[in-house]
């Protein structure tokens, strides 16, 4: 705004240097976040090597990988555990400085062609800034997880790094088949499609756009920092657990005084497994999503099975997906 | 450049003032839980007059999202009242602050008394360049202490003083000068990226939390922090912060130590334990003012 009162004291050269100036530092601050993902990360092929990790909470004992680790081997693929995997800092799988080291290092080693979390839990936001993604950014390779680890998918969606949204390694074989198997497809690169029945409250049409999002809190703590998601143009997912409904109001709220759903171009709400809390707060999650956002216009796909569930399909953030919330069925297309 | 400039002050009361009581977030589970405020109020000679709406009670709000907003803003437009007390905190002001027109009040300013949810006011008439009142609110004032009602006393009729506090051990000690603004932890974190974000530079932060748990606590400061917000301080007033520990993931240390951590880089002064929040001895403080904080090995002054 301020920038108009000034150009109208300027000489018409200058004002139409400044502008072209002005357009060029606009276009560059779009493209940061919104360009065009130009690399996706290699498809798996049997054969290859990942490294399964805990960039967050610790694990309970070092049984709990023995079956997604046994899983993995089915699929072809060798496993190597980070150095500080099962390591224990009161609530983390180490010190910050342990769980850094373990990141970079998967990041960086060109042996390891995917990474796998062991499991979320708290702790991805006090590290993210001590990463370094310069070999990553050139090198892609696929990030598996979810919950905590929203914090490094909309890291790497500002990047424009694609990522994994999917059930995680400790949990993966209590998993539905349809999670391993959409899991199994987005990593090896097959085309899938997941279609459920309408749910009543859904908001009917159709979007094409690049897929981002995750867990809500996380989401809402990305505001203000480097990390926060572009979500102009995109398909945005949202997943919760464990938080009361007002909370879901406030942070839905949040988020749109935010501005993250001016000009999405859908919204995919996954589980929400809420906490009761002491007084009732009168209206659902999908009440309170609904009233929020009814100046938009944008489809509403609820009930869509992912998130801190049995049933947690594979999402691949930043691939452009197809959205169909038709009457009676609805789907997202991975291509 | 340094220049550090109060917020604009509205008038001070005086006798014979009006005030209103609204409940613009959660709903009063009875009527009656005001009386010892509105008495409190009376008793310094203030008229006082109800929100029609006050005890209105729709799910958990005190009426709907229209009836509370019509309320706020019958109060924040009448020339004849003079000060506007929340009647409780809850959730809900979030919902309506976007709705409220506040072009009467910045030309007839009033001072906006409340917390915790009504930190959502107090960020918006910070960004507007006004000061406003974290105080014990109407339904607070039964259990209220006399410091509680004595500080709110003073903040409201233009007589603040000076509070000294005994020093906690992990305080980092100094002296520092800034614009005290903030409020509840988690309202503050939400108003990030909003109209109603805090301008943080050279200001002194105050923070309080009630019920959430640690690793919450952990997150909303490192949200703080990557943000920008903590390297422009100029001292951080740590209020209180109820949680149960014993249901919280084990971080090894309280909010204490997870505070220090968050701001390990900064010199300012970080006080812990002033009486502020979800207590009975919630001291009043003046958002939008300039304070000074000497804080010393022994006691901890805090001077408005």
């Amino acid at each position: 705004m301020n920038s108009t009162l000034i150009f109208i004291k300027m000489n018409t050269t200058f004002k139409t240097l400044s502008l072209l100036l002005l357009a060029v530092v606009f276009v560059q601050c779009g493209s940061q976040k919104n360009a065009a993902i130009k690399k996706f990360p290699p498809n798996l092929k049997k054969g290859d090597t990942i490294i399964v990790l805990s960039p967050a909470s610790n694990l309970s004992d070092s049984t709990v990988l023995d079956n997604g680790i046994q899983l993995m081997k089915e699929w072809g693929l060798q496993v190597i555990k980070a150095p500080h995997v099962f390591a224990k800092d009161f609530t983390f799988a180490g010190t910050d400085a342990q769980r850094i080291q373990d990141l970079q290092m998967a990041f960086d080693n060109k042996n390891v062609k995917a990474i796998m979390c062991g499991r979320g839990g708290y702790g991805l936001n006090r590290i993210i800034d001590e990463l370094d993604f310069t070999t990553y950014k050139k090198n892609p390779k696929w990030f598996v997880g979810y919950s905590d680890i929203t914090v490094l998918h909309n890291e790497f969606n500002v990047l424009r790094i694609p990522s994994i949204h999917a059930t995680m390694l400790a949990a993966i074989t209590k998993a539905t088949p349809e999670a391993r198997n959409t899991l199994y497809n987005a990593l090896f690169g097959i085309p899938y499609t997941i279609q459920t029945p309408t749910s009543v409250e859904n908001k009917l049409g159709e979007a094409k756009g690049e897929l981002v999002g995750g867990n809500l809190s996380l989401i809402d703590a990305m505001t203000g920092s480097k990390s926060e998601l572009d979500t102009k143009g995109k398909i945005l997912f949202l997943e919760e657990v464990d938080e009361p409904v007002y909370k879901v109001d406030s942070m839905i709220r949040s988020l749109m005084r935010s501005g993250a759903f001016e000009g999405i171009k859908g919204l995919i709400v996954g589980d929400f497994s809420l906490k009761e809390s002491k007084e009732d707060f009168g209206y659902t999650y999908k009440q309170v999503i609904l009233e929020a956002l009814k100046k938009y216009n944008f489809p509403i796909y609820f009930d869509f099975p992912a998130g801190h569930i049995k049933d947690n399909r594979a999402l691949i953030f930043g691939k452009t997906v197809h959205l169909k919330v038709n009457k009676e069925q609805s789907e997202l297309r991975f291509d | 450049m340094n220049n550090i400039t109060n917020h604009t002050p509205p008038p001070y009361l005086k006798k014979g003032d009006t005030i209103m009581i609204v409940a613009p977030a959660g709903f009063l589970k009875e009527a009656s839980v005001i009386q010892s405020g509105i008495a409190l109020a009376e008793s310094w000679g203030l008229k006082v007059l109800l929100g029609k709406h006050y005890a209105e009670k729709f799910n958990h709000f005190a009426g709907t999202d229209e009836q509370r907003l019509a309320d706020f803003q019958e109060a924040l437009d009448r020339t004849d009242i003079k000060a506007i007390w929340c009647a409780r905190g809850g959730y809900g002001t979030v919902r309506i602050l976007d709705q409220i027109d506040f072009s009467n009040f910045t030309k007839h300013p009033k001072w906006i008394i409340g917390f915790s949810d009504i930190t959502a006011l107090h960020a918006h008439l910070h960004h507007l360049g006004f000061q406003s009142l974290h105080a014990t609110m109407p339904g607070g004032i039964r259990t209220a202490t006399p410091l509680a009602i004595d500080t709110l006393y003073n903040a409201l009729f233009g007589n603040n003083k000076t509070i000294t506090i005994p020093t906690n051990s992990l305080n980092k000690l100094g002296t520092t000068e800034g614009v005290l603004i903030g409020g509840n932890l988690a309202i503050i974190d939400s108003m990030t990226g909003s109209i109603s974000e805090i301008d943080w530079k050279d200001k002194i932060m105050f923070i309080e939390e009630i019920g959430e748990h640690l690793y919450r606590v952990d997150r909303m400061l490192y949200s703080l922090k990557r943000s920008g917000a903590l390297n422009q301080l100029k001292g951080i007033i740590v209020g209180d912060f109820t949680y149960d520990i014993e249901t919280s993931l084990p971080f090894g240390g309280t909010h204490r130590e997870i505070i220090l951590n968050a701001v390990k880089e900064q010199t300012y002064p970080v006080i812990f334990d002033f009486p502020a929040g979800h207590i009975d001895n919630n001291v009043a403080l003046t958002f939008g003012k300039k304070i000074t904080i000497d804080a010393t090995a022994d006691t901890t002054l805090i001077n408005f």
